[in-house]
């Protein structure tokens, strides 16, 4: 897959083509928005990881250039500053993800590829964690390999968990995600949907755990050992 | 010292005094007005009576002195010493042909009677009596005669001071309400066109650290008192400058710090070493990053102001930030509760800097909570976050002293010291402050309490984060 990497710093910009390039990306490096997006326009890229502080201008305009434009293509943010304006602006104006400097090369990549995965961009369609895999388009659910029925409800609440495995899905995102289902849900719809999904891992031994966080949302994560 | 007396009081006293002055002055000019006027008519008064008797006088052909005054007029005569005498007196040689009344004055000599003839006689030497009198020149049949009128000066000054008791006692009265109408409007003046200075007093008063970007209105400000407000506002645009230059110095110290610290980290994460020794590496790596970080949320936090329009809603706050540290959490055997307020507490504040704070003390909570127990974040009204943990709790006596910076207690092996110093700067900076006490059954509970809920809530931020 190739990655469009709009960076200025050179020796940041070759530690993250050599990070990528162990995890089977092929990387561009462009070091000003001008190069980057003549780029774009160029060549076809799977997705784009773009530094916000560049020589010739804000990373964001070319973000929202890109966007007018309609390329749906996925867009990962790099940023020096930390401010949670600028995060949840970056986000507005179309990003996929946010990373602040510094980051592991592992976050780089795990971020990269779940932004990847995520529908517009379906190149993956297998979302995994620990033994558990989800095919998104067959719709199955398979843990070490033995397929796991369960209702068309809990698989939709599990792919949402999925997709944010490792981090927190609010409770209200899952709940609006079964709108799709049912005209109505009860204030404990989503309780009793985790319980059975969670209940129904546990018997099919899979390697992982919904945790419950209250007044927060839910989290799936690989089960510690 | 004592300060300097109110301008109210100033214009009260002087007010007060020019009133009184004013008032004797009147006075004064009534009684001289009253004096003269009253002269005037007592002159003319014995003018008269001194022709009628010259009317009423005839010589007989013997060269005897006749009279015949009206009988109204005789009885005003009669008393002896009494206020009305009369008498008639050769011009020559003063001799006293007639009169009654009482003894009678000798006419003013070397002066033109046709000119002045007025003059006074003291018939008792220097006594309390003193005759005022009038000296009328006439001639009848070839005699020239000198008739003298004369009144007792007790009868009108007696008559001049009880009219003037008069007045003051009944138009006396009026001077008071006049200086009570005076002062309630000058006090009213006053009142009002210092209330646009109070007005401004109690908005200068806001303007502190946090709020640089507040300006005073110089609408509707007294013109005396413009020179002032614009050299105020001058002063805050200075300051504000301060500021804003020491806020984008730390924003540019973050970038500048934070890209060679993202080279480094992913230098480490493309070693070709053993796994072991990146790890290690990696461990450091964050440590420092975390150092730096807080470093620059220390200075950031300092230069915190808090835009008049800014506010934050305490129940999203501490969701995002649950939401934040959940997995870290987590990935530590600990949980995270939160139990947001009924309705929303939204605070005039900076959202960034609050969910920086709560992030601290939740941190915070993480190193003293022991493994598998639930750091709770409670967001009570109108306008407090709890963060409650089931850790050893903090002393009484160093309860101060974890405020400090680069404080670490002797337990708490990560951490810089600094998370705490930030959390109790960024509640300064809101006029807030942060307080800790024990948790019910064991445990601390860091509270920030904030001064209270915006009243309207608009201008609502959110602060959600993926």
């Amino acid at each position: 897959m190739r990655i469009l990497l709009i960076e200025d710093n050179e020796r940041l910009a070759e530690f993250i083509v050599a990070g990528l390039k162990s995890a089977g990306f092929v990387t561009d490096i462009f070091g000003t928005l001008a190069d980057g997006e003549a780029a774009f326009e160029s060549a076809p890229y799977h997705a784009v990881i773009l530094d916000l502080g560049m020589p010739d201008g804000n990373g964001l305009d070319l973000l929202k250039t890109l966007r007018a434009r309609g390329s749906s293509v996925p867009i990962m943010l790099l940023t020096a500053r930390d401010g949670v304006q600028d995060r949840v602006r970056g986000l507005n104006d179309g990003a996929d993800d946010y990373l602040l400097k510094p980051f592991a090369m592992e976050e780089l990549i795990a971020r990269l590829r779940a932004i990847l995965r995520r529908p517009g961009a379906a190149l993956s369609v297998l979302l995994s964690s620990g033994d558990l895999e989800f095919d998104t388009i067959g719709r199955e659910v398979r843990v070490r390999g033995e397929l796991v029925p369960m209702p068309r409800r809990e698989m939709e609440m599990l792919e949402h968990l999925l997709r944010r495995s490792g981090k927190v899905v609010p409770k209200r995102a899952l709940e609006e995600s079964l709108y799709g289902f049912e005209d109505e849900i009860s204030s404990n719809t989503v309780e009793v949907l985790v319980s059975r999904l969670r209940k129904r891992l546990q018997q099919a031994e899979a390697a992982v755990t919904i945790h419950t966080l209250r007044g927060i949302g839910y989290m799936l994560a690989e089960t510690k050992l | 010292m004592t300060p300097p007396p109110a301008i109210l009081w100033r214009i009260v006293v002087r007010l007060s005094l020019t009133t009184l002055i004013a008032i004797l002055m009147a006075y004064s000019w009534l009684w001289w007005r009253y004096d003269s006027a009253s002269h005037f008519l007592r002159d003319r008064a014995l003018l008269d009576q001194a022709q009628e008797i010259g009317k009423s006088l005839s010589i007989t052909p013997e060269g005897t002195i006749q009279l015949h005054l009206p009988d109204e007029f005789r009885s005003a005569y009669d008393q002896e010493s009494g206020d009305h005498r009369f008498g008639v007196r050769d011009h020559a040689t003063g001799a006293l042909l007639a009169g009654a009344g009482g003894q009678i004055g000798e006419p003013p000599k070397d002066t033109d009677l046709e000119e002045n003839p007025f003059y006074t006689h003291n018939p008792d030497g220097p006594g309390p009596s003193i005759m005022f009198g009038a000296a009328v020149p006439i001639a009848i049949a070839n005699r020239h005669l000198v008739i003298l009128v004369e009144q007792s000066g007790r009868e009108f000054e007696a008559f001049t001071l009880e009219l003037l008791e008069d007045f003051a006692e009944e138009g006396g009265w009026l001077g008071a309400p006049f200086l009570l109408a005076m002062l309630l409007v000058s006090l009213y003046t006053v009142r009002s066109s210092l209330a646009p200075l109070r007005q401004l007093s109690e908005q200068a008063a806001a303007i502190g650290p946090t709020s640089t970007e507040v300006r005073l209105p110089e609408a509707e400000v007294p013109r005396e008192i413009l020179p002032l407000v614009r050299a105020v506002n001058s002063a805050l645009d200075r300051l504000d400058n301060g500021f804003r230059i020491q806020r984008e110095f730390t924003a540019d110290a973050a970038h500048e710090l934070r890209t060679p610290l993202a080279v480094l980290r992913a230098h480490i994460d493309t070693l070709t070493t053993d796994a072991e020794t990146r790890t290690s590496l990696a461990r450091d790596m964050d440590a420092m990053t975390r150092l730096i970080c807080q470093l620059l949320n220390v200075a950031q936090v300092e230069g915190l102001t808090l835009a008049t329009t800014e506010s934050a809603d305490l129940n999203l706050i501490a969701v995002d930030v649950c939401t934040f540290l959940a997995p870290m959490t987590l990935e530590r055997d600990r949980m995270l509760e939160v139990i947001e307020a009924g309705n929303a507490p939204v605070v005039h504040g900076n959202t960034e800097a609050i969910f920086n704070a709560l992030r601290n003390l939740v941190e915070n909570a993480l190193t003293q909570t022991p493994a598998g127990t639930t750091i709770t974040v409670r967001v009570l009204a109108p306008a407090t976050i709890e963060v409650e943990d089931k850790g050893p709790g903090v002393p009484v006596d160093l309860r101060d002293r974890v405020f400090q910076r680069f404080w670490r207690a002797e337990r708490q092996k990560s951490g810089a010291g600094l998370g705490l110093a930030i959390v109790k700067r960024t509640m300064e900076a809101h006029g807030g402050r942060v307080t800790i006490a024990d948790a019910p059954g064991g445990g601390a509970v860091f509270a920030l309490v904030f001064p209270g809920p915006v009243t309207e809530s608009t201008g609502r931020s959110s602060a959600s984060r993926p």
